[in-house]
């Protein structure tokens, strides 16, 4: 399995597009930072964008940890389950779960039950992180409380 | 700029309407824990989920410096290369925003003797001494077949 290093290239009207190239797996991140920034410089050479953003992307196998088939037939992505967390620095976060299965919130109500294996574990996580890892918002500051957990519906829009 | 790696689970529903979900772990932590992470974190997910999983990936951030745009450049111009390995395999290119200059007179053909035309293909096909770039089939480039300038149609205003 390969990874992907894209470039993010964005014109004077302010329109996006990617520049990507695979690469193989098994190196450093340091190793992936060095070869991405010399394909960029090489890449501005001959274009007249500029640099949006560098990103190394991977696939993650789940093949051993998700389901496989089909989707429960009730499953809806309209129907979510809404985390608002708060960060080391105070920012809040969000994390969404679409076709949340509503088992799991209270009776009469719209908050997911805090008591529940599945939420605690899934909150416990997000604080507490995983393998190694922490959960942080998107400028990498560390989740430490989770403030609300509801559930939510988002607008299904136009349909054909 | 994003600073923290992103992860992307996407999940589909019983109509086949698709959604993602979307988790950050610090910009800092290795490969192997950003995956291990993931692989952790998705069973938690599928408990609180009807839906299915079809997908899990990761998007890390590299540091570097944005730049601007020269006043003519557009994303509809582009560069197409395409590259093969030993077996014939192809592996495209795509280069938007691409340089007209870059590009030989009265013609589409990429002009693949400018330095810096060379620099790129010679990046793509030898790496840079310790990545070398691969095919979607993870094997490795060994030459050029294509280099020319395309446009592509403006899809929206």
């Amino acid at each position: 399995m390969s990874y992907i290093i894209e470039v993010l290239l964005r014109d004077a009207k302010g329109l996006s597009a990617p520049c990507s190239v695979r690469v193989p797996e098994g190196f450093t991140l340091a190793q992936y930072q060095a070869f991405a920034q010399t394909f960029t410089d090489a890449v501005l050479l001959v274009t007249g964008g500029g640099v949006q953003s560098v990103s190394l992307s991977l696939d993650i196998d789940i093949s051993a940890v998700a389901q496989v088939g089909k989707p429960t037939v009730l499953s809806d992505v309209e129907e979510m389950a809404e985390f608002i967390v708060r960060t080391n620095s105070g920012y809040r976060a969000f994390i969404g779960l679409p076709t949340y299965d509503e088992n799991h919130t209270l009776a009469a109500s719209d908050v997911l039950d805090p008591a529940d294996a599945a939420v605690l574990a899934f909150t416990q996580a997000l604080t507490s992180g995983l393998a190694s890892a922490s959960p942080c918002d998107i400028g990498d500051d560390d989740i430490v409380q989770v403030l609300s957990a509801l559930e939510r519906f988002r607008n299904s829009g136009v349909k054909r | 700029m994003p600073k923290a790696t992103t992860i992307t689970l996407s999940v589909v529903d019983a109509k086949g309407a698709k959604s993602t979900s979307k988790v950050n772990v610090p910009s800092t932590e290795p490969i192997a824990d950003v995956i291990a992470f993931g692989q952790a974190y998705t069973p938690l997910v599928v408990a609180l989920i009807l839906g299915l999983i079809t997908k899990a990936s990761a998007s890390i951030p590299i540091t570097y410096a944005p730049t601007g745009a020269n006043p003519l450049s557009d994303v509809q111009k582009r560069g197409l290369f395409t590259f093969h390995d030993a077996t014939g395999l192809v592996a495209k290119v795509v280069v938007p925003t691409w340089l007209e200059s870059k590009t030989q007179a009265n013609s589409d053909q990429i002009d693949i003797t400018d330095t810096d035309v060379a620099g790129l293909i010679n990046l793509i096909v030898t790496g840079d001494g310790t990545i070398a770039p691969v095919t979607l089939r993870d094997t490795g480039i060994t030459g050029l077949d294509v280099a020319r300038e395309l446009f592509r149609r403006r899809t929206r205003r």
